[in-house]
Parts: C-alpha cells; sequence; structure tokens
C-alpha cells in the first residue's frame, strides 16, 4: 500500500514537473530541498540556507540512492501570506524591509519524512522559518529597470485612462450594460492601443529577476519526530532545534552567510543532549550561470553531556540547473561523526522539484 | 508585450440617498507593481466631479450618495507582472445599499505582460 502511494506522488510530481519544463520559473523559490524540516532530517543539499524568498507551495522530491529506486525523502512546505492572502501584498510591502512585512511574508510552513523501507523506520519533520531582515532592497541594476518600468506604467495607464474615457461607442456600451459588447470591443481596443513608452516598459521588466542584495537574517525551528518499526503509536520526539541564518548577499552573486543553532537531541538509553552549531557558508552563484558552488563548516559543541566531544562538519557543495525546477546536487564532505560521506554515489542528490502557485523569478 | 484583459465589471451600485458615505478601497496584490486611476461623472461629456490615483489598500473617500447617486465610477488598474505571473485586484466599494466586494486574479501569459483591470459602477437609487 506504501509502495502504491509513494509511485502515485512520485508519478504526479513528475507529470507536473514535465508539463512544467517550459514553465519561465526560475530556481532560486524552488531550490532545496532546503526548507527546515528537510534540514531537521539531515536530507537538505546544506546546513546553512541562504535566506531567499517564498514559494506559495513547495513539493521537493529528493533521491541520494540509486535513480531507479523511488525516493524516500520528501518535504513540502507553504507560505500562508502568498498562498492564502495574496491579494493583500502590494507592491510597496514586497519590496520593502519592514518588520512586520518581512515576518509575515517571510513565513513558511514545512513538513519532511524519510523513510528507510529496510528497517521501516519512519521520520518526520515540521519546521517553522520566518525572515527578520531581508536585505536593502532590490539590486542596482534591477532597482534601476523597476524605476524605469514604473515610469512606463504610469504613462501607459494615463494613456489608456484618457484613451477610455473619451470613448464614446466604449462608454456608451457600459452606460447601456451591454457587457458583453463591451467586453469584445474592449479586446479589440487593447490590441490596438500602446502608449509612447510601452516598449521601454517591455524592454525593462522582460526576464527580470528582482534580486535583493544586503544583509539577510532568517529565524527557524524545526522538530523531529521518529516512528520507528512505522508504528504511529511508538512515535518520539527525537529532536528540536531553533537557529538563526543570516549573511550578505552581494551584488555579483556572492554570498556569506552564518548559522547559529541550538539543537536537542534524544539519546540512547533514555539520555537526552543539547549542542550549539556554529558555523559559516560561503556561495558562489553567478547570475547568468546554472552552477553554484558552496562550502561550508559547521562546529558542534555539546552544551552538557561530558561524554559526548565536540565535532564539527565541512562540505563542499556544487548543484548544477539543467531543467528549471530540476537540479543535480553533489556534496562532499566531513560529517559530525566523522565519516567522509558522498551522500549516494558521484551524483549525490537529485532533487525533482515541482511547484504550485506563482512562480517568481526573485531571490 | 502582450495587454491582457482581465474580467470587466459593469454594475449598478444600489445607494440609500440618506447622506450615507461612499468609499473606495482597491488591494493589488502578488506584489506586483501597478498603477491605478479613479473618475467619477454623471456622463461621457460631463467633466470629472471626482478623480485621483489609486495606492493599494488605501482608502478613497468619493463623498455622500446624495451627491454620487446619478453618476458613473470608473476605475482603471494596470498591474505590470514583474514578479511572477499571477496577478490579482479586490475591489471593496462600501457605503451603499450592500457593500461589493470581489476579487479578480488573472494570469499574465509572459513576465512583463500588463494585465488591465477595469471596473464600472453606476450609483443608482436603491
Amino acid at each position: 500500500m506504501k509502495k502504491i502511494f509513494l509511485i502515485c506522488i512520485f508519478s504526479g510530481l513528475s507529470a507536473g514537473y514535465l508539463l512544467a519544463q517550459d514553465d519561465e520559473c526560475t530556481l532560486e523559490l524552488l531550490a532545496a530541498p532546503a526548507t527546515p524540516a528537510a534540514t531537521m532530517l539531515g536530507f537538505s543539499p546544506a546546513e546553512i540556507d541562504k535566506p531567499r524568498d517564498v514559494s506559495d507551495f513547495l513539493v521537493s522530491v529528493a533521491n541520494s540512492g540509486a535513480l531507479s529506486q523511488l525516493p524516500a525523502n520528501y518535504a513540502v512546505e507553504i507560505a500562508p501570506a502568498w498562498l492564502f492572502a495574496g491579494n493583500k501584498i502590494s507592491y510597496s510591502s514586497f519590496s520593502g524591509n519592514k518588520l512586520s512585512d518581512n515576518l509575515w511574508q517571510g513565513l513558511t510552513l514545512s513538513a519532511a519524512v524519510r523513510s528507510n523501507d529496510i528497517d521501516t523506520f519512519t521520520q518526520m519533520a515540521f519546521g517553522l522559518k520566518t525572515s527578520l531582515l531581508r536585505g536593502r532592497g532590490f539590486s542596482g541594476d534591477v532597482a534601476k529597470r523597476l524605476a524605469l518600468a514604473q515610469e512606463a506604467l504610469r504613462d501607459f495607464t494615463d494613456t489608456l485612462n484618457y484613451r477610455l474615457k473619451n470613448d464614446e461607442r466604449y462608454n456608451q456600451l457600459l452606460d447601456d450594460g451591454l457587457n458583453e459588447e463591451a467586453e469584445a470591443y474592449r479586446i479589440k481596443f487593447f490590441n490596438n492601443f500602446n502608449s509612447e513608452k510601452t516598449e521601454m516598459l517591455e524592454e525593462q521588466l522582460h526576464d527580470i529577476r528582482l534580486t535583493r542584495t544586503g544583509f539577510k537574517l532568517d529565524l527557524t525551528a524545526g522538530i523531529v519526530q521518529d516512528f520507528p518499526g512505522g508504528r504511529f503509536e511508538q512515535r518520539t520526539v527525537s529532536r528540536a532545534g531553533v537557529w538563526l541564518s543570516g549573511g550578505y548577499e552581494g551584488e555579483k552573486g556572492i554570498s556569506f552567510l552564518f548559522m547559529t543553532r541550538y539543537l536537542h537531541s534524544a539519546g540512547y538509553q533514555e539520555e537526552t543532549y543539547s549542542t550549539f552549531d556554529g558555523g559559516a557558508r560561503f556561495i558562489y552563484a553567478p547570475a547568468e550561470s546554472k552552477f553554484t558552488a558552496s562550502g561550508e563548516a559547521i562546529y558542534r559543541k555539546p552544551l552538557q553531556s561530558e561524554a559526548l566531544p565536540a565535532s564539527w562538519r565541512a562540505t563542499l557543495n556544487v548543484e548544477y540547473k539543467f531543467r528549471p525546477a530540476m537540479s543535480l546536487n553533489f556534496s562532499w564532505g566531513r560529517n559530525f561523526d566523522g565519516i567522509v560521506t558522498r551522500n549516494g554515489n558521484v551524483i549525490a542528490v537529485l532533487s525533482v522539484f515541482s511547484s504550485f502557485g506563482n512562480k517568481r523569478k526573485i531571490s | 508585450m502582450a495587454k491582457i484583459p482581465a474580467p470587466l465589471i459593469n454594475q449598478k451600485y444600489p445607494v440609500r440617498c440618506d447622506g450615507s458615505e461612499l468609499t473606495l478601497k482597491v488591494h493589488i496584490g502578488n506584489g506586483q507593481m501597478s498603477e491605478g486611476r479613479y473618475y467619477v461623472r454623471p456622463n461621457m461629456k460631463s467633466p470629472d466631479t471626482l478623480n485621483g490615483q489609486i495606492e493599494s489598500g488605501k482608502l478613497i473617500a468619493l463623498g455622500k450618495d446624495t451627491d454620487l447617486h446619478g453618476q458613473r465610477l470608473s476605475i482603471l488598474v494596470t498591474v505590470a507582472a514583474a514578479n511572477g505571473k499571477d496577478t490579482q485586484v479586490q475591489f471593496i466599494l462600501s457605503g451603499g445599499l450592500n457593500d461589493f466586494n470581489f476579487t479578480l486574479k488573472t494570469e499574465a501569459g509572459n513576465q512583463g505582460d500588463v494585465v488591465i483591470y477595469e471596473a464600472y459602477f453606476r450609483f443608482t437609487k436603491s
């Protein structure tokens, strides 16, 4: 039954992906599975996530093993503000950096599942993330283009308003309540309408990516539940954590990020321990390139248990975006337990992403 | 750049004619760039009795229903799809016999297209 369910999900996502291949969406919103829930379960490509704008609804699937197998790791993330109250998000509130707007518009809720068919061990995680700071605004070039586009749209609107106001036939149809005729008339009218700055508007907005720069800061929390033997009644909370991640994002695709995290984990034989993580990540992601390279290092210090030694993790990540909403991730490095990992084979993580809701070119 | 017409709103808006204040609020959502204009006129050849720009979420006082009765409110909102392709505009007209509260959603064909929303309300006596 479980297999059939997974096949249905995977088929649905694949079909969604195939249908979305020609879509213009970029990976910034679908990047990941860097949802807090996926990070808690350890199948996020990196521990230190880049603060980003959110997608209304995101489903991500990570396949770290043989590509012929069904993926065992899934994450879903929703952004309530965009999904349920998008009509109240104005351009000024979206483009600004006001704390209340950041908190609400940057809020995401996520859930992730990791299962292992061999010992029927299932883990489920829930995460919450919000944005405290999201940069000083759009990058210089983008801001300039948006200002020119706004000017062109103003001209377009004034000209259109004047022409509609003074179109006798159209106004007569409206006054007579002949809505079908008015609808047909306006479609023809718009087809023939142009303002002086229409071309400028098109030029400025074509292929624009709303890149924010400056200092960004996210607050994240998550919890993991284990289901040993795949039995619901045997569930236990195995980990919970809260962390701050942020950093500076520059104009040339270079980002410096940091992260501080408090984790509380359940160990063996009812023993619990807490750890403090501190780390940094460097990302190089040129705007027009499909490659992203990053390196991160995290130091973990146990807070109570003296039996546990301090540990560290360091990884190098390379991501290649080969399709819209699809990327190959390769991670190599040292994990906290001291084992050199390669998350599978040469290609460490192949993720298939599908997203519903609006797809925005922002990062 | 395509010009995408959103569905047209053109209807009567019954007022009580008891001196109630009519107000208009327009929410332009999805973080999209937009411009909005409104005007009120008794007929096409008359000068505007009222006009101005629309700012998303800002309440506009149109005046007393006794003054507005027999006139038409025209609203034009243009939304440039810069932040993805989804656009939506919510029109809230209050102070009449019933409030009018309706959200129109239209998807642009491509990023950079302009979606044109128009709403017309004829203030009639209830």
